[in-house]
């Protein structure tokens, strides 16, 4: 059984976090955490890697490994660079939708292409939360922020579907809803070879909250009655993609030892 | 001090057998060299010219300012170039891809590089044929110390025909 | 791999060759000329001596990747020009907030923007200090020959072990381009970084105010951040003290270490009345202006310093009394010119060449003589 102060003990540095009442980022560190204890990897052999915004600091400062606190939307091509330097690691990287597609969509884009070994939790508020709930490239079409105060002109990426067609090993997209699933989950994508990525679509009661005049509660109510393995769109959740292929570091491995032949 | 300047056009084998000059001249002879290039970013575009210094001593200036032989492989780069050209000891140019010069210009020397290198293989090896040229019009180095230096740097592939391009060059008279 | 001996190559091949001798095991670039050669020869060269090579998808990716990577332990590289400079700023200010050692070669073209792309500049001395936001240092090293892009690469790798710091090799087209002899020595002194055994370590400033650095997977639980952070590497964004230790710390740590650092050449100094100071690629032609100068009688001398950042203020200052003028010869309207009026207090007689050409003997001869007469 794993309790509140078993985690605390051995897996968390500080608490309480700073994370608004309500915000879905502390659930997600318990997912993380609840995944790593069940694979029993020792902690010495993860390393976390984020960006800028809320989601960022689910690993730094809370998770208790080796974490590297990047620069806004780099996290990706930072971790690519720790997991080709030590493959050994399992390299996971937390980062928000903002940091993720927005400034930080290329490096993305080609993490997945070439498939390097990392896992990527995306924690999808919909918004720029940590500046002030801006508009984000997840921000549904006509929906009010603080920069579309006369709703969002533009539309909203499906980012799941965009990984999964650069070429991702594993992609799952889960809300803070569906705790159980979302666990197992990371651990399916922790231990996959290549390049894996988990959508978590998270209540944001502050920002989000206001502007859809809801509590996190009714977000939560919202996320089950909504996001379900048979609806459409964004509204799906569920595996999307499950596969194995090369990976980029064992190809390089390989590479490297025939050059040395 | 022997001041060189080799101008074509990009894909022309310029750098190629300035960087063969220029490894002449370090390796074999055991003289100072720099060597710089220009060109366009693009890879099969534009002017390209490279430049060879040579000195027993320490070089200080890395671009020709009193040459003493200019080759060139092509009449726009021979035009941008001839105030420079009118200065130069010797002017050496392929006499199918130079062909305007002015006929007051007492330095040139022509040679039909690129026929010659035809006749052998390709027009690609007319840049040895001239190197062959260079050689025995000048006088800097021997036709030897030309097949050495390539000897240790081109392609198996390639030596015999640029080895019988530089002697092409070398016999032209 | 790279074995002692002569070789005749140009200094961007020059510069890889010196990267794997002093250890560099990764390297993550982006195409772009005229620094593609050095990226090129990576690729080719570290998977030979049991290295990593990443062509990532843009300079920030290139820079992020080889930060990650030090931190993995390894000795990490990447190589960019002008427009790929500009996108690493940011990341600069990351490895120096961070104290990552890393090595950056700005093989420098004209600009600004596009510019031209294979033509040397000498436009980005300045960028190289101050192009990240904040109160920052860094080393920056400035060769000019294809044997100095070997020497200084190993340099800015064991200046960046020893200091943590990112080291710039301010470089440019004509020395990256060119082609000269280069002579691999027997012995290359090489210096690692300190890896810290525990995490009290890591706190533990010596008296070159740099501690030993951790690293991933040690089981330090390294908490590393570019926010500001106390010693142990917890974000403390609130307390004025944390901030002000933290970033005069990694200013103190260059500044007061500068006359370790520092690294120059000069040439008949002792009684010049004229000074002739330049940087790169110009500073061939300077040297060889100065010596044509002395053959007709003028009072005239050279520096050209091998570490531009920070600069040889001292010397500078040493020299200053005696010197009646000041020349500096570059590819740049700006370029190294405020430092020189920072550091003499007057007007320097600049001499900015910005074609894309480097200035001739001839050029800089010309202006030493007026400036005598």
């Amino acid at each position: 059984m794993i309790t509140a102060r078993y985690i605390k003990e051995n897996y968390v540095r500080r608490l309480p976090s700073a994370f608004c009442p309500g915000c879905g980022d502390g659930q997600i560190l318990n997912a993380i955490i609840r995944a790593i204890d069940h694979l029993k990897i020792d902690r010495k052999d993860i390393a976390a890697v984020s960006g800028i915004g809320c989601s960022a600091w689910i690993p730094s400062p809370y998770l208790r490994v080796d974490s590297l606190h990047t620069t806004h939307g780099r996290p990706i091509a930072f971790a690519t660079g720790l997991k080709v330097a030590n493959p050994r690691l399992k390299v996971i990287v937390v980062s928000g939708d903002g940091d993720a597609t927005g400034i930080g969509g290329n490096h993305l884009l080609h993490a997945a292409r070439s498939n390097v070994g990392i896992t990527v939790i995306m924690v999808n508020n919909g918004l720029y939360a940590m500046t002030g709930g801006q508009v984000a490239p997840t921000t549904p079409h006509e929906a009010k922020t603080t920069t579309t105060p006369y709703g969002n002109p533009a539309f909203s990426l499906d980012v799941s579907r965009v990984v999964a067609a650069a070429g991702a090993s594993y992609v799952a997209r889960w809300t803070t809803w569906h705790m159980n699933q979302l666990i197992r989950s990371i651990e399916k994508a922790i231990m996959k070879k290549g390049f894996s990525f988990i959508e978590v679509l998270s209540q944001c009661p502050t920002y989000e909250g206001r502007m859809l005049n809801m509590d996190h509660i009714e977000m939560l109510e919202w996320f089950r009655k909504n996001f379900r393995e048979d609806a459409e769109g964004i509204y799906k959740i569920g595996e999307f993609v499950d596969i194995e292929k090369p990976e980029l570091t064992e190809e390089l491995e390989k590479m490297i030892e025939r050059v040395r032949r | 001090m022997i001041q060189i300047r080799i101008g074509g056009w990009a894909g022309q084998g310029v750098i190629l057998a300035g960087t063969i000059l220029a490894e002449t001249f370090s390796r074999v002879l055991k003289k100072n060299v720099v060597m710089t290039r220009s060109y366009t970013a693009a890879v099969r575009s534009g002017i390209t010219t490279s430049d060879i210094i040579v000195d027993d001593g320490e070089i200080y200036d890395l671009i020709i300012t009193r040459p003493d032989v200019m080759i060139f492989m092509y009449q726009k780069t021979f035009d941008r170039y001839i105030d420079l050209a009118r200065k130069s000891k010797y002017v050496i140019v392929d006499s199918s891809l130079v062909k305007s010069i002015p006929s007051d210009m007492k330095n040139v020397y022509s040679i039909d590089a690129s026929s010659i290198a035809s006749r052998i293989s390709s027009p690609k090896i007319a840049n040895m044929v001239l190197l062959g040229y260079y050689a025995r019009i000048t006088g800097h180095l021997d036709i030897k110390d030309l097949e050495e230096s390539i000897r240790g740097t081109v392609s198996r592939r390639f030596l015999d025909e640029d080895l019988r391009a530089i002697s092409a060059g070398f016999s032209f008279s | 791999m790279i074995n002692p001996g002569e070789y005749f190559v140009e200094g961007d091949v020059a510069a890889a060759y010196g990267a794997i001798r002093a250890g560099c095991l990764f390297f993550a670039g982006y195409p772009i000329t005229p620094a593609s050669e050095i990226t090129q020869a990576m690729a080719e060269l570290l998977p030979r001596v049991g290295g990593k090579f990443l062509q990532m998808e843009d300079e920030i990716a290139s820079i992020s990747a080889i930060i990650g990577a030090s931190w993995a332990g390894l000795k990490s590289m990447t190589a960019t020009s002008g427009p790929g400079f500009s996108l690493m700023q940011e990341n600069i200010g990351y490895a120096a907030m961070t104290e990552t050692p890393i090595v950056i070669i700005d093989v420098q073209r004209a600009g600004p923007a596009i510019g031209q792309a294979s033509r040397p500049a000498q436009g980005d001395v300045m960028q190289s200090r101050f192009g990240s936001h904040g109160d920052y240092e860094t080393i920056v090293l400035s060769p000019n020959s294809v044997q100095e892009m070997f020497d200084l690469t190993v340099k800015a790798f064991n200046l960046s072990e020893i200091y943590r710091v990112p080291v710039i090799i301010l470089s440019d087209a004509e020395v990256g381009h060119m082609m000269e002899r280069l002579v691999v020595p027997e012995r290359i002194e090489i210096v690692n970084r300190k890896i810290a055994s525990n995490f009290q370590e890591t706190m533990a400033y010596g008296e070159n105010l740099v501690s030993a650095m951790g690293r991933f997977g040690d089981g330090l639980e390294l908490m590393i951040t570019g926010s500001t952070h106390r010693p142990d590497g917890t974000r403390d964004t609130g307390t004025p003290e944390v901030q002000e230790n933290l970033v005069r710390r990694l200013v103190n740590k260059i500044e007061k270490n500068r006359s370790s650092i520092e690294e120059w050449e000069e040439l008949y100094t002792e009684d010049a009345e004229i000074l002739v100071i330049s940087h790169g690629a110009s500073s061939r032609p300077s040297k060889g202006a100065v010596i044509r100068a002395r053959k007709e009688g003028i009072r005239a001398g050279f520096l050209r310093p091998r570490v531009l950042w920070p600069s040889p203020e001292r010397r500078m200052i040493e020299l200053d009394s005696r010197v009646k003028r000041v020349i500096l010869p570059e590819m740049s309207l700006r370029g190294y010119r405020m430092e020189l009026e920072r550091i003499f207090h007057r007007k320097v007689d600049h001499l900015p060449k910005v074609g894309g050409v480097v200035p001739t003997v001839d050029e800089i001869f010309t202006k030493i003589r007026s400036a005598s007469l």
